[in-house]
């Protein structure tokens, strides 16, 4: 609701009116957390439905005045650089040089991954995971065992910092995804909070993009066992 | 005897999600009806999912409150799963926790205080060139560098957190991160850096010292004389803009606060529990009610659903809470009104009633006797409550009071930090469980109840402050602390009524911060107005 209507009202009477629709964070996105089952307030994004169909509330048709579908930018938040450098792209004319993915997020951005530029890619590329949290800052990769989602999803976080100085990942938080219509993903079910999703207790479930399970372990057996001495020891120290 | 009734719609500039119905009499507000308008469910969300997943969840709910949201969520579960939190870990928590306050305090004076302040009505007042010269929004000098430099203090807690806001890196049993030493050293360069340009250079016009020697309002009028830098300072030149138009005079409230404190000591509270919380407390818990004070005890705290969007009438305990949300039109048929429960508190002898929470609440209670030696005792704005009474001014002061108290906090955490010392320890996960966990959100008290079954959520109630500030009337009919307070603003122009304006943003309502919100359509209109240079 916004000054005495509800917000649907003041998107039916914009919408067709606007030259470009930009759809601002997840819950625009995708309809977000308030999406998450049971959905009790019926959220949904401006174009896609939680999960990523294809969709949304104004339909999977729709287009501007400017003949573009809805621009996305995900992220809970989104990053102000992404929002105001879109929306830079945008006034300065640049709208033909916005490539979308899939989801209709501006491919400029949401191509790399979560891990590109994560201080702890090397401690990825042998397969060493630190022993518990808090001490996550000093060694290894939080994708075997915390449930970091950084392999598998697309955000600029460790190319445009957080506030200019840090991301999640480089903090020792796991990503959770949350530029990616899935988010959160397992829909906090038990279990899956903080927790690398496994099939047979060693495979995680969820692999890097583009990798299947057997490469996936093919290549960490080999990365393991070759594993140099350091990246088994502290890197991030006092 | 002219009788009006007044739509204001948006009143909270954060989101536009708070309706104001006030009644005005011969110019003079005599009955108020807040609204708030946006319903989300995230307490029905939670229900049935992981522990934790309120970690997640919770600092979603507000976007400038989301390290607060984190802080008492986790509390929740370190005292359900009866964690051992390192002492390192509760400094970064409290370092967190306090800069996300440092970031809002000037982000609130300048962008949401200031608009309604420096509006046209006010133009024939002698010093309005000056002050609409700085803080006139977008374009005032202060506005501006005031409102850019406060995204330095979070960028500490991105240090700490990877990002500001909507990190959740505080977990049962300490934090995610172990920070090494240019994280420390960055803090402080930020801190002091952030201190020398904003807090002391514009606002305060002194050093932070020389400000907290202040203990009277008499002390107050002396510094603003005392030499040039100080009377030029944004700070004094509020006061007496303040004083010039009036808003001494109202936006008084009930007089009757709630605390739940915050800033947890790092050696008291390693094995968090929710009756060890009160005495842990560096900033003190606690109640004030009809001139008595009294200590906090959450099993007193309960919500009413009588004029609110949820099934049925009466009051529960959030641990026995239920979010049962209703069509709002068969609900005005009942003569519910908003989205907001009405949070009230058991004061022993004199029944459930509706507190004022924020910094004039915490303030208070730094002025309640028996302080131990590590607790904050603070008798100042105490001081001036008592010497000119609760409204917008003395609100704005207790707000503004709690920026250099914080730096100095800060500085004093970061110094304490032992780098070679753990920050987490693994706790148990047991199955079932209660939790509480609070905080003091720079809005005021913010709490969440837990109980854990099968490895669950069974039930999760969160109570922010603006529940408490903007919450309806309740069963007996008592209004809430913030429809009090409007009761008795004078109204100079009906189509104008930048009063309320004032009133509203003193006790900086985050409208985003409310778990269930609706914009109710109510009343007949006879004036709108948007708040803010409208």
């Amino acid at each position: 609701m916004f000054a005495g209507r509800p917000m649907k009202d003041w998107i039916d009477e914009i919408a067709p009116k606007a030259g470009i629709v930009v759809a601002i964070g997840d819950c625009a996105t995708y309809g977000g957390l308030p999406a998450v089952p049971p959905n009790p307030s019926d959220s949904r994004g401006l174009q896609f439905d939680r999960g990523g169909v294809k969709g949304g509330y104004l339909g999977p048709d729709f287009v501007s005045k400017a003949g573009l579908p809805v621009i996305n930018i995900p992220g809970c938040p989104a990053h102000p650089d992404w929002i105001s450098q879109i929306i830079v792209a945008l006034a300065a004319g640049r709208a033909a040089d916005l490539a979308l993915d899939d989801f209709q997020r501006p491919k400029t951005f949401f191509t790399s991954f979560t891990q590109t530029g994560c201080t702890r890619v090397q401690f990825y590329t042998y397969k060493q995971d630190p022993p518990k949290f808090g001490e996550g800052m000093r060694t290894g990769c939080l994708f075997y065992e915390f449930g970091c989602r950084g392999p598998m999803t697309h955000s600029p976080c460790n190319r445009i910092l957080w506030n200019r100085q840090s991301s999640k990942t480089r903090a020792g938080h796991p990503c959770t995804g949350c530029t990616e219509p899935g988010f959160p993903f397992g829909d906090l079910e038990k279990g899956t909070v903080f927790k690398t999703q496994k099939v047979a207790g060693v495979i995680p479930k969820d692999e890097p993009e583009g990798m299947d399970s057997g490469s996936y372990m093919a290549l960490a057996g080999l990365s393991r066992a070759v594993a140099p001495k350091w990246s088994k020891e502290d890197m991030f120290v006092v | 005897m002219t009788t009006m009734e007044l739509n204001v719609s948006p009143l909270g500039q954060v989101e536009g999600d708070l309706d104001v119905k006030v009644a005005i009499t011969d110019g003079v507000v005599t009955d108020a009806w807040t609204e708030a308008a946006m319903f989300r469910g995230f307490e029905i969300i939670l229900k049935g999912k992981d522990p934790q997943a309120g970690l997640i969840m919770t600092p979603r709910i507000c976007g400038i409150c989301g390290g607060s949201h984190l802080y008492k969520a986790c509390y929740a579960l370190d005292t359900a799963w009866a964690t051992y939190v390192p002492p390192n870990a509760t400094r970064v928590r409290n370092i967190a926790q306090a800069c996300e306050t440092l970031q809002s305090i000037p982000r609130w004076f300048y962008a949401i205080m200031c608009p309604d302040m420096v509006a046209a009505q006010y133009s024939s007042f002698p010093l309005y060139e000056e002050v609409a010269k700085r803080f006139a929004p977008y374009v005032g000098t202060s506005y501006q560098t005031g409102v850019t430099l406060s995204q330095h203090p979070v960028e500490i807690y991105a240090i700490f957190g990877g990002q500001w806001p909507h990190s959740s890196f505080m977990i049962p049993g300490g934090v995610m991160s172990a920070p090494t030493l240019s994280d420390v050293t960055r803090s402080i360069s930020i801190l002091e850096n952030w201190a020398r340009q904003w807090l002391e250079g514009q606002w305060l016009g002194c050093s932070v010292d020389r400000w907290l020697e202040n203990k009277t309002w008499s002390d107050v009028q002396a510094w603003m004389e005392e030499n040039e830098s100080q009377a030029n300072s944004d700070l004094a030149l509020f006061i007496k803009w303040a004083l010039q138009i009036g808003l001494d005079k109202y936006g008084q409230g009930y007089g009757n606060y709630l605390a739940t404190g915050t800033f947890l000591n790092p050696d008291l509270y390693t094995n968090p529990t929710v009756d060890g919380r009160n005495a842990a407390l560096q900033a003190r818990s606690g109640i004030y009610a009809n001139g008595q004070y009294f200590d906090f005890d959450q099993m007193r705290v309960t919500e009413d659903v009588t004029h609110s969007f949820y099934q049925g009438t009466g009051s529960r305990h959030p641990w026995e809470g239920v979010t049962e949300p209703i069509d709002p039109a068969e609900g005005a048929k009942q003569g519910k009104y908003t989205w907001a429960k009405a949070p009230r508190y058991d004061v022993p002898d004199l029944g459930y009633v509706p507190l004022e929470v924020g910094p004039l609440a915490r303030q208070m209670m730094a002025a309640k006797p028996d302080a131990a030696d590590f607790q904050d005792a603070d008798p100042f704005i105490r001081n001036i409550i008592d010497e000119l009474g609760p409204s917008v001014l003395t609100r704005v002061l207790a707000r503004v009071h709690e920026a250099p108290k914080y730096y100095k906090n800060v500085q004093n955490w970061l110094k304490e930090l032992d780098l070679h010392g753990e920050f987490y320890v693994k706790p148990g996960e047991p199955d079932s469980g209660k939790g509480f966990g609070s905080t003091e959100a720079a809005r005021g008290a913010l709490s969440d109840w837990i109980v854990l079954e099968g490895g669950k959520i069974a039930n999760y109630q969160v109570i922010t402050p603006t529940a408490w500030n903007i919450g309806p009337r309740d069963g007996n009919s008592n209004v809430g602390p913030m429809e009090q307070s409007f009761v008795g603003t004078p109204i100079e122009n009906p189509d104008f009524p930048v009063e309320l304006g004032n009133v509203a943003h003193s006790f900086d309502s985050c409208l985003v911060c409310t778990v269930h919100a609706y914009d109710g359509k109510t009343g007949k209109e006879l004036a709108k107005f948007r708040m803010g240079g409208g």
